[in-house]
């Protein structure tokens, strides 16, 4: 039978809030997801009693994270501390979109 | 917040024809219209602000289920509609699946929170596999109507 590792898995838990004045909402939930699926570390996110897989959009979406909410980014593995640092970054940088592929930008009259 | 609180219930739609993402937004606008729901001269408007925000990014979100919305000044509050495709639609879904289940929401600039809370609701709800696929095989309105209702009464996991 072989040998369980006993290697400590690292932790990692960070608190930021949501700054985006319509909150977690479609797009932010979106980009969140997809970064977090980037890690191999598992990350769990948590706001008031409400506690989902951060690498999901439907989870993250189920947190109805409004603006002024705190939330809580908690990551296990090997990449924990990249996990939560560029997560913060990105709910603290207002969920900056990706280098634009279009010229026409879309405006501010979507609720993304 | 339950889908009695957004959906309404005279626009929900069980087989839509369209084939493609534009011709499915006009629909389910234009039942939106058709209930009487939003006024004819701004139809044109919310279904181009609707596929603005959908060049942000497809709001196919996975597991065969998008939802297409937008903010506009013309509502008063928070308008939902559902809507199924038995053949699906490619709507360059997050995981490239054609989409079957669709709910639009079109909501009052001024009021983020409604919003929010009904993207909570939906996939929260659509988290129960169970949920999913009756209401993908919802063949009436009726069928659909008597689904979110068992769902507002918590009678699906989640």
């Amino acid at each position: 039978m072989p040998r369980m590792p006993t290697m400590n898995v690292k932790q990692s838990v960070a608190h930021v809030v949501m700054r985006d004045p319509l909150g977690m909402h479609m797009r932010p939930a979106q980009l969140f997801s997809e970064l977090a699926t980037t890690f191999t570390s598992e990350i769990v996110v948590r706001c008031d009693t409400v506690k989902v897989d951060g690498k999901s959009i439907f989870e993250v979406l189920a947190l109805a994270a409004e603006c002024g909410a705190v939330i809580t980014i908690e990551a296990k593995g090997d990449d924990a501390d990249q996990a939560t640092a560029a997560l913060v970054e990105l709910v603290e940088n207002n969920f900056p979109e990706p280098t634009p592929v279009k010229d026409n930008k879309a405006d501010g009259d979507t609720t993304g | 917040m339950k889908f009695a609180d957004f959906v309404c219930r005279a626009a929900v739609a069980p087989n839509l024809e369209s084939d493609d993402k534009e011709g499915i937004i006009r629909e389910m606008t234009r039942s939106l219209l058709d209930a009487g729901e939003i006024p004819e001269g701004e139809y044109e408007s919310i279904v181009k602000a609707i596929l603005k925000r959908e060049e942000l990014g497809s709001t196919g979100i996975g597991r065969g289920i998008a939802v297409p919305h937008t903010k506009h000044p013309s509502v008063k509050q928070l308008l939902g509609t559902v809507a199924v495709s038995s053949e699906g639609v490619d709507f360059a879904s997050l995981d490239g699946e054609k989409v079957e289940l669709f709910f639009l929401l079109v909501s009052p600039p001024d009021r983020p929170g409604d919003h929010l809370r009904a993207l909570e609701n939906i996939t929260r709800q659509l988290r129960d596999d169970t949920f999913c696929k009756f209401l993908k095989q919802a063949k009436s309105a009726e069928d659909i109507l008597q689904l979110l209702d068992e769902a507002d009464n918590q009678q699906f996991g989640s």
